[in-house]
């Protein structure tokens, strides 16, 4: 049996008019530092409104020194590449996406994935992930759908 | 380099335009016909409604009260019904919005698992202890005899089922009455709601889809009566609206339509205060905030009726509430006065008062030059509980500051986007009547590159999140990209696929395919066929055609159809020069290619041995002598008489400063795409070339392009104003450039910001953008 933690939050079962529920992760393996470099960016909406909840107040991420650690907080918690423990080195916010910076070492290109930012909360979440070698795209972007758990990165 | 001999100058050419591998076997620039719906006598192949185009039409009458104690809505009313279709009618179909939160409703059967890591308290609340059980209570259907009519209610339809079938030019009047329970917004959100403020103990009411509205009936689908589940829109039917809206006697009513009792629900300062609006520079209040902060206390001493009529609309929305500011300004839409009006609580302060009637008024005129003169005589923004939704003449919209009254850059660009993409609305689809729930596309993509377009001639650099082509990338990009012509029930993400995607591709059909003189053309010329009428996607695609002169079916099939990507790559340049044949150039030529040649490891060491000739020079004969690079007699005697054959523009062409550049390209996305190359030449000058999409018609996957120039090229960008969506910027340049990735660029960033200098520096910065 496992215990529900109840939010006070606006229900997010019925869609509003205007969804955009889209996120997306750079993953570059950098072959010289062995690190596993992500650039993760969320719709700043969504991320703006999961922070309320957790900060239990109206804060507002491009203005609220709160926000980042939260922010990263929240993308470690949904974000898994392997084993990898990764470290996170920032956020960047603009008008309409925050993109989050995650650094982890990793000897070799990741194997497997699980990308679930705001999966839990809109049916339509989609997250895709772009894997890269030292900068250079390898294979096309890999989609996470709701459902999605861990799901392998193909060579 | 190579040198190409000149023996038939146009055999040079030829071979390279057609050195191109095998095709590839689907044809990127094949016709739609065989996809699009055969034309016929109510749509033409040129994209126009066609000379036998019908729709129907619903004229209502409404009386409705809006219960401030219960938060429910009781109404009743009458619908003239006129079938315009060559068909008979047994039976008429009604859309019953309200039924999604019936007990038994199928939206919350077809409902997935929550989050069980982060489970929402409405949600919760919902499942167990205080189930919200809305839906319509359905009275008897009468005719106009008062003769009960059989109905069936089939979830969100209803069928009420023609005493005697209705014949193709036939009206049918008939009667009925409703009510049901208002949703709170903060438990159960939709485009309609009731938000509740603890701290004064009022209510904001944005009401729409409210009473039963008549399903469309079209010479495509039929009768549209797709259920609804909460998520697609609407299709309907024009009509002209009577509604009497009765409100406790302190509530202020916005509305759909034109207030035709002002004398008995305004005070005269408010009609005065609307008077002056008129013809204000400026919006002008009507109920100034303190008004409205007194009006919170204030207990309604009985009920108002507020009448407005609506000429031709597809739809009716009202909201009220006593805690309104309102403000207005009367605006000439081209010839058309438009009273442009907000109406908002004192928590949207300072915001809304100061952005949204400017940003309605913005609205119609952008939206007006590219489209048609906005023809209704009002336009209403609201705040309230609802984020963001259209409804004819009005509309809903959720930002707010804090409650400190300050806000963020993002809270400002928020509502600036959603006041002008939900007044926009009117327009498409609104308006331009096409079916949003089979084709969401067609308005809230033509919407979203509309609003791109307005936001950009906001304020210089307006950060739109739609429109601009490399914010699409990343999606085109995903294995979840659907096609743009996939049914919007069935398409994986909707809002890049619906609206970010074809606000994309417009701007890019705009910017860099046809221009933006044609374009405008023909997009004014769709907008204008289908006013008041009901487009499908392939009458916008053959009016854009059929108005520009432009075989567009590569783009659509690129854009719509497929879920390709665009990334052109540059392959190789391979530069190649003219063999004169003239001993006296090619000599000289050959000689310095030699010299220029690089010399081998050995020989580099075997030089400073001594040689034998060294010794024994008598060794040394003719050949140790000859200077192989010297023209000899019979050469130049060979040239003059080649050259006494050529015509005299032919002997022009013997230049051997000309330079034959070979651009190979490669298609690696998959969509066909004009190439634009940015070409610097050795000294410095940049010359720009746009090439057609045409150049990929034979050969979709790889082609060669000849530059042929004086001059030597020093390096080639593809795509250097980023106007193409190519995705792949890494393979854009020749000579290849690396790419810096956005990790690398937040690392170089975060580095420069920790330079002690620059912190001096920022020290002095003004304090954060965005509050007041
Ligand atoms: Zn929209």
């Amino acid at each position: 049996m496992r215990r529900l933690l109840l939010l006070a939050a606006t229900s997010s079962i019925l869609a509003t008019a205007h969804q955009f529920h889209f996120g997306h992760i750079d993953a570059n393996w950098n072959s010289r530092a062995k690190t596993l470099e992500l650039a993760v960016r969320l719709h700043a909406d969504d991320l703006e409104q999961l922070l309320r909840q957790r900060a239990g107040r109206p804060l507002e991420i491009d203005r609220d020194a709160q926000a980042e650690p939260l922010a990263c907080a929240y993308a470690l918690e949904t974000i898994a590449f392997d084993e990898s423990r990764f470290r996170c080195l920032g956020m960047k916010v603009t008008t309409h996406y925050a993109t989050l910076f995650l650094e982890a070492p990793a000897a070799t290109p990741p194997r497997r994935a699980k990308f679930r930012s705001f999966s839990g909360d809109f049916p339509d979440q989609i997250n895709t992930v772009q894997r890269l070698t030292d900068d250079h795209r390898t294979g096309s972007a890999i989609a996470f759908l709701a459902a999605d758990q861990w799901k392998p990165l193909r060579p | 380099m190579r040198r190409a001999a000149l023996l038939a100058p146009f055999l040079l050419l030829a071979s390279l335009a057609f050195s191109q591998s095998r095709r590839s076997p689907l044809d990127k620039f094949r016709q739609l016909e065989e996809i699009l719906p055969t034309p016929n006598e109510y749509r033409t192949a040129s994209g126009a409604p066609g000379h036998k185009y019908w729709q129907q039409r619903a004229d209502y009458q409404i009386s409705v009260e809006l219960d401030d104690i219960n938060q429910r809505i009781i109404g009743s009313g009458t619908i003239d019904y006129h079938n315009n279709s060559p068909d008979t009618l047994n039976y008429l179909w009604l859309q019953l919005d309200q039924n999604i939160w019936e007990k038994h409703s199928d939206t919350p059967l077809t409902e997935t698992a929550p989050d069980f890591r982060r489970f929402p308290l409405p949600v919760a609340r919902r499942l167990m202890d205080d189930p919200f059980e809305g839906g319509y209570t359905i009275g008897p259907v009468r005719d106009a005899a008062g003769r009960e009519l059989h109905k069936h209610i089939n979830r969100t339809m209803m069928r009420v089922d023609l005493p005697a079938p209705l014949p193709p030019g036939q009206s049918f009047r008939f009667s009925l009455s409703w009510d049901y329970k208002i949703n709170n917004s903060k438990r159960v959100s939709g485009r309609t709601g009731a938000e509740f403020f603890k701290k004064d103990g009022n209510w904001i009411y944005e009401i729409a889809q409210w009473f039963p509205r008549m399903a469309a009936y079209n010479d495509v689908t039929g009768w549209q009566h797709k259920q609804f589940l909460g998520t697609g829109e609407f299709t309907l039917e024009f009509g002209d609206y009577q509604v009497k809206i009765t409100a406790p006697n302190d509530h202020i009513v916005a509305s759909t339509g034109v207030l035709q009792n002002p004398a008995e629900v305004l005070t005269p300062v408010q009609r005065q205060r609307l008077e002056r609006a008129r013809t204000s520079p400026k919006p002008v209040l009507i109920v100034t905030p303190e008004e409205a902060k007194a009006a919170e206390k204030s207990k309604p001493t009985g009920k108002k009726t507020w009448v407005f009529h609506a000429k031709n609309v597809r739809d009716f929305a009202f909201a009220s509430s006593r805690k309104f500011i309102w403000d207005a300004q009367g605006h000439n839409a081209g010839g058309n006065p438009v009273m442009a009006m907000s109406f908002y609580p004192n928590e949207g302060n300072p915001l809304w008062e100061r952005y949204s009637t400017q940003a309605i008024i913005h609205t119609l005129n952008i939206y007006s030059r590219y489209t048609f003169q906005y023809p209704y005589p009002i336009a209403i923004s609201v705040n309230g509980p609802v984020g963001g939704m259209e409804y004819p003449m009005i509309c809903f919209n959720g930002p707010r500051p804090l409650e400190d009254g300050t806000y963020s850059q993002r809270t400002k660009y928020a509502l600036i986007g959603v006041v002008i993409h939900e007044v926009g609305h009117n327009y498409f689809p609104m308006i331009v009547n096409s079916d949003e729930r089979q084709w969401t596309w067609l308005d809230e993509g033509i919407n979203s590159f509309l609003q791109f377009l307005a936001e950009q001639e906001w304020e210089p650099n307006y950060p739109s999140r739609r429109g601009e082509p490399s914010t699409i990338v990343e999606y085109m990009l995903s294995s979840a990209h659907d096609p743009i012509m996939t049914n919007s029930e069935s398409v994986v993400s909707l809002g890049p696929n619906a609206y970010g995607k074809p606000a994309t591709a417009l701007n890019i059909l705009r910017e860099t395919v046809l221009g933006r003189e044609l374009f405008d053309f023909a997009f004014k010329e769709y907008s204008r066929r289908w006013m008041f009428k009901r487009p499908m996607p392939a009458d916008f695609f053959r009016s854009m055609e059929d108005a520009s002169g432009t075989d567009l079916d590569w783009f659509w099939r690129g854009w719509f159809y497929t879920n390709e990507h665009v990334d052109i790559s540059l392959e190789k340049l391979t530069q190649y020069t003219i063999d004169t044949r003239n001993p006296e150039i090619e000599k000289p030529l050959s000689k310095k290619a030699k010299e220029e040649a690089p010399v081998t490891l050995s020989a580099q060491r075997n030089k400073p041995l001594r040689k034998r000739t060294d010794d024994y020079p008598e060794l040394l004969d003719f050949y140790n002598k000859w200077d192989e690079f010297a023209p000899l007699p019979s050469e130049k005697k060979a040239f003059e008489s080649y050259v006494k054959g050529l015509e005299e523009d032919e002997r022009k062409l013997l230049d051997p400063a000309m330079n034959f550049y070979a651009l190979e390209l490669k298609n690696v996305g998959g969509v066909v795409m004009p190439v634009i190359l940015e070409v610097e030449f050795n000294d410095g000058v940049k010359e720009e070339l746009r090439i057609p999409a045409e150049i990929w018609r034979r050969q979709s996957s790889t082609v060669t392009k000849l530059i042929p120039t004086r001059k030597e090229i020093r390096s080639i960008t593809l795509d250097p104003h980023l106007e193409t969506a190519d995705a792949d910027p890494s393979n854009n340049h020749w000579p290849r450039k690396p790419v810096k990735s956005k990790f690398q660029l937040f690392k170089e960033e975060r580095d420069t910001k920790r330079n002690p200098m620059n912190e001096g520096k920022t020290d002095a910065a003004p304090p954060s953008s965005g509050s007041n």
